[in-house]
């Protein structure tokens, strides 16, 4: 399953964005040892910086405030998580789970 | 082309033959100069930021000419998301570099340019606006910097620009020819010009029909024929120029800058014409630009006072003052002033709307409100940040003397480096240069090199407080509230 990340611009955040993916990188590790997935996977969630154009299972878009003004527009994605605050991680880390999960099951 | 890096910006600067002066000489290697350095590094983070993926969503936008990434700078505004964006862009850049970065008048300029050419053409049946286009999409697809230059050195304020002593003062078209034109004069307190690969010549206020000589925009490479700079001196300035400048610049790596560039009979080709004596849309370019350029300060300046407010309260704990009452409610102050300001540049961004040429316009009326609070409130916060800085910003002995390893022939046989951390150290567990570092900050954007950006530029660029006070009039809407008035109070005329 590849996971996209998409971070807003960063104006403000009230976070530390690239931190908080690093604590959630830290719970796929065993998915995934390089943040650079450029293919899919099944049964393992593969993270990578989302690219213009690029195809996603999953759009994990982390957002320095809750306006969450990031655009999505360039990317094609079938699910998308987005947060606009720090204290989501394991909301996120429990979704992108459940959609690997599912997705290795054939769901 | 793809989006360039600060590096490869950098060495593009180094092919141009910009002709460039500065303290009574003609400076050949100007990229290298350390005193225009800094500038020039301002302006390479808005390359580099536009290939990272924590600020690429501010940085970079899609072209509505080519399709293509862009660096926003170089964007058409295509809604009121877009406007919002360029705001949040400039505080971005603002917190990055703690100085003017320079980039924002050529945007400003390529908006206003593009929809006022689109108006004049369908009064006067011109082709400014196909020339503009062609000349953006060149612009955008090598991923240029483009100074919008509009202030002419003006002479005598009382006086229309033809009426001048000297016809110089106002840039004009001296000579039409069958392949373009030619033209003289100057603009002064040119942002980023130096280190800009283009102008984009605007005039600087409204035109009569007398004066239509002076209503002319165009646009013009860096290092033309004719063309020259010259570079103004910032307060403290020769500070980079001393042997391992560190400590004391406050901030070592970025700056801004201004420069007179001087046009002494430059030819302009046609198709770099957006402009050319249609005085009637000389006004509208220059309310456009001022507009977009007064909103821009509802950004940038932001960007620049997080940094402020951060450097005053790491002070406030460096002296171990924190803890005070007033110390906390400072700095709540110089928070409430600085988001007064970003309100101000997204809500003329929030109420934008499209031109007849389809990019999007600001609110002018709430862009002006952002400007004339931007007369102010700097000069407040900077304040506040004295304040809690302590007179020791401005009586601090040098970098050398804290460096030095001097002794000192006393009973203690210290040396100058000694005596001096000793003496100037705050909290225990805080090294005196760290304090040294964040004071020199400090003094660096309250009358330092970065004090042009923060105080006297926020008072004057992008037009003195009295131009905002005047569109705001214009703007007011006075005549409706009087008649609210007359509702609520039951008067019947």
């Amino acid at each position: 399953m590849r996971v996209g990340v998409k971070f807003c611009g960063g104006c403000n955040p009230r976070y530390d964005r690239s931190g908080e993916l690093d604590k959630i990188l830290s719970h796929f590790e065993k998915d995934s040892d390089a943040f650079a997935a450029d293919h899919a996977e099944k049964g393992k969630a593969l993270f990578g910086f989302a690219k213009e154009g690029g195809a996603y299972d999953v759009l994990l878009v982390i957002c320095g405030c809750n306006n969450q003004c990031a655009s999505t527009d360039d990317y094609t994605f079938g699910k998308k998580i987005s947060i606009g605050e720090t204290g989501n991680i394991p909301m996120v880390v429990r979704l992108i789970t459940e959609y690997r999960d599912e997705e290795a099951q054939g769901a | 082309m793809a989006l360039m890096t600060g590096a490869e910006y950098i060495e593009s600067l180094r092919k141009l033959n910009t002709q460039v002066y500065m303290f009574g000489q003609k400076i050949d290697n100007w990229v290298d100069h350390p005193i225009i350095k800094p500038s020039i590094n301002c302006v390479a983070i808005t390359y580099d930021l536009a290939h990272d993926p924590e600020y690429a969503d501010l940085m970079t936008a899609t072209s509505n000419l080519t399709g293509n990434k862009i660096n926003r700078f170089s964007h058409l505004h295509q809604s009121t998301d877009d406007l919002r964006k360029k705001v949040k862009m400039q505080r971005l850049l603002g917190q990055k570099t703690a100085s003017c970065f320079q980039r924002c008048v050529g945007m400003d300029a390529f908006n206003s340019v593009f929809s006022t050419t689109y108006e004049c053409d369908k009064v006067h049946g011109t082709h400014y606006h196909e020339n503009f286009k062609k000349y953006l999409t060149y612009i955008q697809d090598n991923d240029l910097i483009v100074d919008g230059a509009m202030t002419d050195p003006k002479g005598d304020r009382g006086l229309a620009q033809g009426a001048q002593a000297d016809p110089d003062l106002f840039v004009h078209i001296v000579e039409k020819r069958e392949d373009g034109i030619v033209v003289r004069g100057a603009k002064a307190h040119q942002t980023g010009s130096i280190n800009s690969h283009e102008h984009l010549i605007m005039p600087t206020q409204a035109v009569s029909e007398g004066d239509k000589k002076y209503a002319v925009a165009f646009a013009i490479e860096s290092d033309a024929e004719g063309l020259f700079m010259v570079y103004g001196r910032q307060s403290c300035d020769t500070r980079k120029l001393e042997k391992d400048a560190d400590v004391d610049l406050g901030n070592k790596k970025f700056g801004g800058q201004e420069a007179l560039v001087v046009f002494d009979d430059v030819f302009i080709p046609n198709d770099r014409i957006f402009l050319c004596e249609e005085y009637d849309f000389a006004g509208m370019l220059v309310e456009r630009f001022a507009g977009y350029h007064r909103q821009s300060y509802g950004g940038c300046k932001v960007g620049v006072g997080d940094v402020l407010i951060g450097a005053a309260a790491l002070v406030a704990d460096y002296n171990g003052a924190q803890k005070a009452s007033h110390i906390k409610d400072k700095l709540i102050e110089m928070t409430h002033l600085n988001e007064t300001l970003y309100c101000c540049g997204i809500a003329c961004s929030a109420e934008g709307y499209p031109t007849e040429a389809g990019n999007y316009q600001i609110d002018l009326l709430l862009a002006n409100v952002c400007k004339q609070n931007v007369t102010r409130f700097p000069y407040e916060i900077v304040r506040l940040a004295e304040d809690i800085a302590g007179g020791l910003m401005v009586t601090m002995p040098s970098q050398a003397d804290f460096r030095s390893d001097l002794k000192i022939p006393t009973k203690s046989d210290l040396s100058l480096g000694e005596w001096t951390t000793k003496f100037f150290k705050g909290v225990a567990d805080v090294p005196t240069e760290n304090r040294m570092r964040i004071l020199r900050f400090i003094e660096n954007i309250a009358l330092g090199a970065s004090a042009v950006g923060y105080r006297t530029e926020s008072m004057h660029g992008a037009g003195s407080p009295q131009a905002q006070r005047i569109m705001i009039a214009r703007q007011g809407n006075l005549a409706a509230k009087k008649e609210l008035a007359k509702v609520i109070a039951g008067i019947v005329d």
